[in-house]
């Protein structure tokens, strides 16, 4: 049970993290903090 | 199979099947002004090149095209080491349609070269100037294929790129709406959702892959187009189906009924700015080459970098074993179920 609520929020948090390095490479900004390689997979296990 | 209607039919079909008429007829008016004796294979040619949009034809004119040299050399190479007998015409067509066919495991337009080689040995069989006969090939088919791309790009030309960024706009959007009735599911106590909920996203990324390789290969040769905002929308799309997945997954492995979320608020709003987000990224690449807004620094995104380090700097302790235990009738978590609001957290919280 508890595996689930991390692999929920972990999801939403990675998903979140992605999305903001996408949106600044759309925006013509560049994240110094991650590279497009490393953004994660879906998996989100903790 | 559903009887088609007249509902079905969409101006861009009538559209297609105007041009392609025009293509047929331009291609015959050449072939007849440049004296080819066989100028039907011209009009062949246009409509096999017609396609409905521009990058689905520049590759089929490609195709044909190229195909269609590759054989006639093949050809014009046979007819001058095999003499003109049908004994000797049936093995020039054994030998090189066969290696055509053999050679279409590195090159799918050996498969167009082996219908012209064998068009060529055969046509041209017992007739004086055999070479000719697979030159005239060549012009045949050069000018069916210019003309199916002449049509194409300046009659109603339909691009590709313009009918990805429209999917992948409405995709992002479905993605924002998911996430969201993921999230709301969740945190209702962990409702369940279908398990095909997310289907339509999953089948979309392959094409969605296929559809910008186009675009880069093919329609990026006569158009301008900055590839990136397309590239990276596409990307944002499959990624977050990705972690919709495996969201889904999680929701519909927890027991139904479970448990309310302590950080109910933080989580629902974390959800809402990556789905605004979302989008805005649909909304912002615009036009027909998805080119950017020229932005630098958009306030949304700027908002969900701010939500982001809020998350963290709190300790990114998530709804989990923080949750208040629902009804007495629900299992409980290890954690302390007295916890009072988003602030408390529990001792075995991994820190990110």
């Amino acid at each position: 049970m508890l595996t689930q609520f991390y692999a929920f929020y972990y999801a939403l948090r990675q998903l979140a993290e992605d999305v903001k390095v996408l949106a600044a490479r759309m925006a013509g900004e560049e994240d110094d903090h991650r590279d497009h390689l490393n953004l994660g997979p879906g998996d989100a296990t903790p | 199979m559903r009887r088609p209607t007249l509902a079905d039919i969409s101006p861009a079909h009538i559209r297609h099947g105007v041009k392609t008429g025009i293509a047929a007829v331009l291609a015959l008016v050449l072939a007849d002004v440049l004296h080819i004796e066989y100028g039907y294979w011209a009009v062949i040619s246009a409509v096999i090149a017609m396609q409905m949009n521009v990058a689905d034809a520049i590759e089929m004119c490609l195709y044909r095209f190229i195909g269609t040299v590759m054989g006639a050399v093949m050809g014009v190479v046979a007819i001058m080491v095999f003499p003109d007998t049908p004994v000797w015409n049936g093995v020039s067509v054994f030998v090189t349609t066969g290696l055509c066919a053999f050679l279409t495991r590195w090159d799918p337009r050996y498969r167009m070269a082996a219908i012209t080689v064998s068009i060529v040995i055969l046509a041209s069989a017992g007739h004086a100037g055999r070479i000719d006969v697979g030159l005239f090939r060549v012009l045949e088919i050069a000018v069916g294929v210019g003309c199916a791309f002449v049509v194409t790009v300046t009659l109603w030309p339909v691009r590709a790129a313009v009918g990805l960024r429209r999917d992948l706009a409405a995709q992002a959007e479905n993605c924002a709406h998911y996430l969201v009735t993921l999230v709301d599911r969740f945190l209702a106590r962990q409702t369940h959702v279908p398990a095909d909920l997310l289907d339509p996203l999953v089948r979309a990324t392959p094409r969605n892959r296929e559809q910008l390789s186009k675009v880069r290969r093919h329609e990026s040769l006569i158009y301008f187009y900055d590839n990136q905002p397309l590239d990276t929308l596409s990307t944002v799309v499959e990624r977050t189906t990705d972690h919709l997945r495996v969201m889904l997954r999680s929701l519909n492995a927890c027991d139904a009924d479970g448990y309310d979320i302590l950080m109910d608020a933080e989580l629902r709003a974390l959800a809402e700015t990556v789905a605004r987000t979302l989008r805005r990224m649909a909304a912002t690449t615009t036009g027909v080459t998805g080119a950017r807004s020229g932005n630098a620094a958009p306030g949304w995104l700027a908002a969900l970098g701010e939500r982001l380090r809020r998350r963290g700097r709190d300790g990114a302790a998530p709804a989990g074993p923080c949750a208040r235990p629902g009804p007495p009738s629900a299992s409980t978590l290890p954690c302390s179920p007295s916890s009072t609001p988003s602030t408390t957290r529990c001792a075995n919280w991994p820190k990110t």
